[in-house]
């Protein structure tokens, strides 16, 4: 980091303190992130990495009236990843496969909403030996492929490819021993033609 | 406008596939103002007013993860670089200290889910762990071995990868699983020792008491030891061989023993060697003439020259060398 950016808190060029601004802002920012996002979780979620932003890059910051914009552009970017990253993600995809192919049994059943599909789903993974669930997270849920996440893990490709063809498996298997009235379908792409080491 | 239909449809979970390429192609492909700009959620004004409680968690939030910040760190945030990415989904881990003997390997899931920890050893070192359940492990050597803080579920599962001894305590509902990077070891109650290291091309299970079942995780063949008996596992083509520990050299970090049966004078010879880190001299070394039945402690290197002096017949050395690599043994010079 550079000399510039060493600021405790308080940024002179500014004559504000990182608190101050806090204090004044937080309302909008917050804001900002709640009308993009439908979840109040959520949108503090991105207001904290704003801030926290903010405090890394404090001491860069020149002008007072930079500092909402910077902010707000923060947010802006943030919160188009956080949908890019699920509308990405091959998790999803499985998710719209499986609500789209539901078929309702009455009037009253409907296919379970996309959060409590995705926290099953990292459920059954967390169960799973570390590196496959690893691997699997890296693979379905960041949508990298083999040969990043065996660079990112340091592991050979081919352990790669095994590991995940063996966690997919195995979550698939733990999939289908949820409750008869939820039916989940993992979609095993083809492309496998691929943990904290431990 | 077109757009933000298919993302009122994304929030309400309605989209087709056909749909959801069509918006993944413009979610990358957009202008960010654009997304932005169908993104804003048309709703009541009620949605977009902060209350108290969330400003007050945001405070806190923000001043605990400024708190935690390291100085000097790169910048990253809600980044999927290295155990970064957890976060997102509550799963935070900490990085094993590698010389430590016990390391944090903190695991949790949205509500909770059991916390794990990891046990580490290097060298020769050796690490008696009480698991959750009464069970002891001894993890030796470049091992480690993780396990979760409760037991909870079906089974009684850890990882391994090293070499380790374990005496389970017996619960026929709730087995006993270990996982290694070649074989799951699966057992009731049961006194066993295994070999299971990520880049060994052979793993091994030998059983002292109890019953084990052994996987091969290549294969998925599956093998059930007898007391007395080792599976030896070819961590490349994942074939299992099971054979009575009549010949071989069994070390029960356990009990802090190593057995031997019927092994040759070299092999006695190199295990002591390689257990205690030194080299017995040649005038030991030739007295050991026959091969050699019996167990030997694996933590005392004066007892188990006093059993081979009298063994072999050799005046028990008083003499020793100490440097820093190596002690040697001398017999005493008539």
């Amino acid at each position: 980091m550079q000399a510039s950016n060493q600021h405790n808190g308080y940024n002179h060029k500014l004559g504000q303190s990182f608190d101050e601004v806090f204090r004044l802002y937080n309302r909008q920012v917050l804001s900002y992130c709640m009308r993009h996002l439908s979840s109040v979780e959520d949108a503090e979620e991105i207001a904290q990495d704003v801030f926290v932003n903010l405090w890394k890059h404090f001491g860069e910051i020149k002008d007072r009236d930079r500092v909402l914009p910077y902010m707000l552009i923060t947010a802006r970017n943030l919160i188009i990843n956080a949908y890019r990253r699920r509308i990405d993600s091959e998790i999803y995809a499985d998710y719209v496969r499986y609500a789209s192919s539901f078929v309702a049994e009455d009037s009253t059943s409907r296919p379970i909403e996309y959060r409590e599909f995705e926290a099953m789903t990292i459920r059954a993974i967390a169960t799973l030996p570390p590196t496959q669930g690893h691997v699997i997270m890296l693979s379905r849920f960041e949508g990298l492929d083999n040969k990043e996440i065996a660079l990112r893990l340091n592991l050979s490709l081919q352990t790669v490819k095994n590991t995940l063809t063996q966690g997919l498996k195995e979550l698939k298997n733990k999939m289908r021993k949820l409750p008869p009235t939820i039916f989940i379908f993992i979609y095993i792409k083809h492309c496998f033609p691929f943990m904290f080491n431990e | 406008m077109q757009y933000e239909e298919l993302i009122d449809k994304y929030r309400r979970g309605t989209l087709t596939e056909a749909e959801l390429e069509i918006l993944r192609e413009w979610i990358n492909n957009a202008d960010a103002d654009e997304i932005i700009r169908a993104l804003e959620i048309k709703a009541t004004a009620d949605v977009t007013e902060p209350d108290g409680e969330s400003i007050e968690r945001l405070r806190s939030m923000v001043y605990s993860r400024i708190r935690q910040e390291q100085p000097d760190s790169e910048p990253e945030f809600g980044s999927s670089h290295g155990m970064g990415f957890w976060k997102k989904y509550a799963i935070a881990a900490t990085m094993l200290l590698p010389l430590l003997l016990v390391g944090m390997y903190m695991w949790l899931g949205r509500d909770a889910e059991p916390q794990y920890m990891t046990v580490t050893t290097s060298g020769n070192n050796r690490t008696r762990v009480l698991l959750p359940d009464g069970s002891v492990a001894v993890v030796k050597g470049e091992s480690s071995l993780e396990f979760p803080l409760t037991f909870s579920g079906n089974e009684r599962r850890v990882v391994l990868n090293g070499q380790v001894s374990f005496s389970i305590v017996k619960d026929p509902e709730h087995p006993f699983c270990v996982e290694s990077p070649y074989i799951d070891v699966r057992v009731l109650g049961t006194r066993f020792s295994m070999l299971a290291r990520r880049n060994l091309d052979y793993s091994e299970v030998f059983l002292d008491s109890g019953k084990v079942e052994v996987t091969s995780l290549l294969t998925k063949d599956t093998r059930v030891l007898t007391p007395g008996q080792t599976v030896t596992v070819d961590n490349v083509s994942g074939a299992m061989e099971v054979r009575p520990a009549t010949l071989s050299l069994t070390v029960d970090w356990f009990n802090d023993e190593m057995m031997y049966r019927r092994v040759s004078p070299d092999t006695l010879i190199r295990s002591i060697e390689s257990n205690y880190g030194i080299r017995l001299s040649a005038d030991v070394a030739s007295r050991i003439t026959s091969r050699f039945s019996g167990t030997l402690p694996s933590n005392d290197l004066a007892t188990t020259m006093e059993v081979l002096s009298s063994v072999y017949d050799f005046d028990m050395p008083y003499t020793y060398q100490d440097d820093s690599i190596t002690k040697r043994f001398c017999p005493r010079v008539h």
